[in-house]
């Protein structure tokens, strides 16, 4: 009985920080340049609606995506013109371009529902588990780990591209020093704009694949305010990980964890108020954080807009 | 500073033009009217979108002016009724239950406007609280449970942990479970809220993991993709709260435990407008027939057959007044259940 | 003004000194309208919105003005929405200039209505001259506690505030429809909520039928008076050099652990005013989720304001305007609650943009740079 408890209680937990683990990659990518994006959680939910309308009008998850990356990539350029541009400041662009998405994805999901697109039977075509040949028939850890869908597999594969990108590429060490920096990197030689540009965009479209994820591969349809704050976790995340790709990797799943812990304690029978219950996470959270990941310092430059002179 | 001025100088100009642009008369209608508040969005889980349903049907059969504002958060609501009343409201509808108390204390302030409550607790001169029971259709689907479940043990999943739910939904639901089955262990689970989908799916899965063959669920939104996971996963469903919910997945949902509630709205605006609309509480259940049961036509023969006569015979039992939830949580008490 | 014939000249004339001082004027008067300005592009943008959806923007504006000018009564419905923001936005300032960026406030205004709960319903038998004012400090008692918490552990374990706040937010908030349903909540009954605070702690509004109370007066004072103690008083001197950067403070001799203590009081106290007021003002009695997101509105409004407390009555006056208006266009005019959103996102955009674009159309017209 213990196993069945086990085996459920992860495999919530993975299912739940894959989506913040996407979502907090792209904030972290942004935050070293530069840009601190609060606006991560109407990016995630502009990706579940877009992932969901692409999938739904043509019956391939496929779409669903790219519809996805593309609608993320174009608000994170949104977000870095109006930051680096119109100098606009970042917390208030980022609540900005929540509300907005909030009311556009409302707006059009009840325009699908009232011209009968969306019914009680609508189910968009998910992403199938992917079979590994040998792994996914192993007797514990195969179900556990190895019958998941491509996405969670790159969600892995994303932390160590990231953190290569960032420690062992010159591009990803002129980003690090764009964001502590600014003004050295421009005058060593660095594009800064180009780089914060191509940073929002990044940052955007993983967002965008975070919330797809929730649409394409969890769930068959989509509600509003689907995200319901998961973009603001996954900026606790970027914190909680101390602003480096593998802590936020652990964040994530410490994060995910805790939801499928909130599910999974009453399935075992234990008489919590559930009140009590949706607060151990981030009682944990703020034991862990005082106990074991201590002193977080971000990027000197993060929400200050770069002048070039 | 000179900035500074400049601006409060176009402020004040600003503020003052509103003021006396606002008070241009607009043409008041001579109709009735008829302003519904929401605490959700409509689209939040059926029991608003069948309100509001109702809402709309009564708009094109009688002739009144019909006005609503969603996602009315509890530190507004005071002052949107205010609002409204001040705006002209003839009869004010509010959508949850949580909020008879001030709706109230704001009727007695102006008894001649008209305030409905959906699901109040209770009434006034000028307020009518109609609602349902909240706990005879539970005792229906958890006697249908109890008769189906091979494993003994039925699931519950409910949207939000309230008294009201541990008391009536729960207690009912229970009760019925054991009713058709006295060996029966019920797993009742909380979602948290009305619409989270993606936590109400992984409750569904670890539910049925841990040996439940048959759930029920009143969880909103969640509803339907419970029944998707227990469409995948071969095992029974029964949801809430009207019968094209079988649509999603016609093998798997063997009963709906109806609701009718856009009957309850549409009831009080016909009442309103035929000028029968009396102040005090109502609670319409089984009898009047706004809950009951219905069985899916193609898994009605996956029922077992004392099965059906057991639900039927609680189902009298109930519009006969012999089984009341004050009975049920006594008995539960007595045995030891919690609910 | 310069004679019309020195405008008349054909190109190449040379700048004159009474030239840029025109400009300069003009500069700032553009300064001041450019906001007015984004403002009525966001509306126009949000019109064109309304009209593609078949309803007639200027009603629906028109009902957006009415519901907040035409008369007393529903004038005041913004109060019920600004004295809290205002209360939340003068907390997230101070916190700003000591360099605390509290997201937390949210939970400090759940936590201090609890607290004040505590005090209205377990003391009896006060005046009302004595109940008020003590339910009030429970209410700042209450904001200094959840708020102590990120401060420590900010000071002793290195926790950034951001995240440490955050997490403390959803634990006050739960611990809120905690104590309703269970602890605080009358036996026999099936409401979450609490009972209703001694009558003697109730605040009645002034005016029969609004919702104007002595919380309106209290908080336009507060806002004052912070705006006196911040940027007018050495005290507050001490706590912005210590915000600005602690290096300077120390040599300046200034006791940085006393600075941030009155940073985490007052800032955490007013965010507990915040949810006190709301308690006595209001309800009079602690239910689940009472407040609609004050806390995050505030840091908007404290943003746009520049952190300034005289000015953030002026923004948290436009942002309660906005709430209420945009509701009752949706009420009245039938517009979809989403294009609402829509509209406020825009708002809230093209506002904080515009400043940047004023400085840069205002170098041009002065010439060089600004």
């Amino acid at each position: 009985m213990i196993y069945i408890y086990l085996k459920s209680f992860l495999l919530a937990a993975i299912n739940f920080s894959v989506p913040l683990l996407y979502t907090a990659s792209g904030g972290l990518i942004l935050v070293k340049a530069g840009i601190f994006n609060v606006g991560m959680e109407g990016m995630m939910l502009a990706g579940a609606f877009l992932g969901f309308y692409g999938a739904l009008i043509t019956g391939n998850p496929w779409v669903g995506l790219l519809l996805a990356i593309m609608g993320g990539a174009l608000l994170g350029l949104m977000l870095a013109y109006a930051a680096i541009f119109l100098r606009g400041n970042q917390l208030i662009l980022g609540f900005g371009i929540n509300f907005f998405i909030l009311g556009l994805t409302g707006f059009f999901y009840r325009m699908l529902c009232s011209s009968g697109l969306i019914t009680l039977t609508t189910r968009v075509k998910n992403f199938s588990p992917i079979y590994i040949p040998f792994l996914s028939k192993l007797p514990i850890l195969g179900e556990i780990f190895f019958n998941h869908n491509f996405l969670t597999y790159l969600a892995i594969l994303l932390v160590i591209f990231v953190n290569w990108f960032f420690y062992k590429t010159t591009y990803g060490l002129s980003l690090l020093s764009v964001g502590e920096n600014p003004e050295v990197a421009d005058a060593s030689g660095i594009n800064v704009y180009l780089v914060q540009y191509m940073s929002a965009i990044a940052s955007g479209v993983l967002a965008g694949i975070g919330g797809a994820f929730l649409t394409l591969t969890q769930v068959t349809i989509f509600t509003e305010n689907m995200t319901a704050g998961g973009g603001f976790i996954a900026l606790a995340i970027i914190v909680f990980g101390k602003f480096q790709p593998w802590g936020m990797l652990w964040a994530s799943l410490f994060f995910g964890a805790g939801d499928a812990l909130v599910s999974q304690l009453q399935i075992i029978g234990i008489r919590l108020p559930t009140q009590i219950t949706f607060m151990l996470p981030y009682a944990l959270a703020i034991v862990a954080l005082a106990g074991v990941v201590g002193k977080v310092k971000g990027p000197s430059a993060a929400m200050k807009p770069f002048i070039k002179n | 500073m000179k900035t500074n001025k400049v601006f409060l100088g176009i402020l004040v100009l600003v503020f003052v033009a509103l003021m006396m642009a606002s008070t241009l008369a607009f043409t008041e209608p001579l109709k009735l009217k008829v302003v519904m508040l929401f605490a959700n969005p409509i689209t939040s889980e059926a029991w608003n979108l069948n309100c509001f349903k109702g809402l709309m049907r009564a708009k094109e059969d009688f002739d009144v002016d019909i006005l609503y504002q969603e996602s009315v958060s509890d530190g507004e609501f005071p002052g949107v009724l205010r609002s409204s009343i001040m705006e002209g409201a003839d009869l004010i509808i509010v959508n949850e239950l949580y909020r008879t108390e001030p709706t109230l204390e704001m009727a007695e302030q102006y008894p001649d406007t008209m305030f409905a409550v959906c699901y109040g607790t209770k009434g006034a001169d000028n307020v009518a609280s109609v609602g349902g029971t909240n706990w005879e259709a539970n005792c229906l689907s958890g006697a249908v449970a109890g008769a189906m479940t091979e494993t003994n043990t039925v699931g519950f999943m409910i949207a939000t942990d309230s008294p009201i739910a541990h008391n009536y939904l729960n207690a009912g639901f229970i009760y019925g479970a054991r009713w058709t089955n006295p060996e029966v262990k019920v797993l009742t689970t909380y979602v948290g809220s009305w619409d989270d989908i993606l936590k109400g799916k992984e409750l569904v899965i670890s539910m049925i993991d841990a040996g439940v063959d048959i759930v029920y669920s009143q969880s909103g939104k969640a509803n339907q993709i419970a029944v998707q996971v227990c469409e995948g996963k071969g095992v029974w469903a029964i949801v809430t709260p009207s019968n094209d919910m079988i649509d999603v997945a016609p093998k798997t949902v063997v009963a709906v435990s109806t609701l009718v509630a856009d009957e309850i709205v549409y009831g009080i605006v016909e009442d309103m407008v035929k000028g029968n609309l009396q102040g005090g509480l109502v609670v319409k259940g089984i009898k009047e027939g706004v809950e009951d049961i219905y069985f899916n036509p193609l898994l009605i023969d996956k029922v077992p057959e004392n099965g059906i006569e057991r639900v039927m015979e609680l189902r009298q039992k109930i519009i006969d007044g012999e089984v009341t939830i004050e009975k049920i949580r006594e008995e539960l008490t007595k045995e030891n259940i919690i609910f | 003004m310069l004679p019309y014939s020195r405008y008349l000249k054909g190109g190449g004339r040379k700048l004159m000194l009474s030239d840029v001082d025109n400009k300069k004027q003009g500069y700032k008067i553009l300064i001041a309208v450019m906001p007015f300005v984004a403002l009525l592009v966001a509306l126009f943008l949000g019109g064109v919105l309304i009209f593609s959806v078949g309803i007639n923007p200027w009603k629906a504006y028109g009902y957006m003005f009415r519901s907040l000018f035409s008369n007393i009564f529903l004038f005041s419905e913004t109060f019920v929405h600004f004295v809290p923001l205002l209360f939340c936005s003068l907390s997230f300032a101070v916190g700003v200039k000591g360099q605390f960026i509290n997201i937390g406030i949210e939970g400090q205004l759940y936590f201090g209505a609890l607290i004040a709960t505590l005090a209205g319903i377990y003391i009896q038998c006060l005046p009302a001259f004595i109940h008020i004012p003590l339910v009030l400090l429970a209410g700042v008692i209450g904001g200094v506690f959840l708020f102590g918490i990120a401060g420590i552990l900010k000071i002793k374990f290195g926790v950034d505030e951001i995240i440490s706040t955050l997490m403390l937010n959803y634990l006050a908030i739960f611990l809120v429809d905690f104590m309703v349903t269970y602890p605080l909540k009358p036996p026999n009954t099936y409401i979450p909520q609490s009972e209703k605070i001694a009558e003697s702690a109730r605040l009645l509004p002034l005016i029969a039928g609004t919702q104007i109370n002595l919380g309106l007066i209290l908080s336009l004072l507060v806002a004052v008076i912070i705006y006196y103690y911040v940027y007018r008083s050495p005290y507050g001197y001490q706590i912005r050099v210590v915000g600005a950067s602690s290096n300077v403070a120390k040599y300046a001799g200034i006791d940085i652990l006393k600075s941030t203590i009155s940073v985490i009081i007052i800032a955490g106290g007013l965010a507990g005013l915040a949810g006190a007021s709301m308690l006595i003002g209001a309800q009079h009695k602690l239910v689940p989720a009472f407040s609609s997101g004050y806390g995050f509105q505030a840091i908007c409004t404290s943003v746009l304001a520049k952190n300034n407390p005289l000015w953030i009555i002026l923004t948290a006056l436009l942002f309660s305007f906005i709430q209420v208006g945009v509701g009752s266009m949706h009420r009245n005019a039938g517009v979809p609650l989403s294009l609402c959103w829509v509209i406020q996102g825009m708002i809230m955009v093209m506002i904080t943009s515009s400043e940047y674009l004023t400085s840069k159309f205002s170098a041009n017209l002065v010439g060089g740079r600004a």
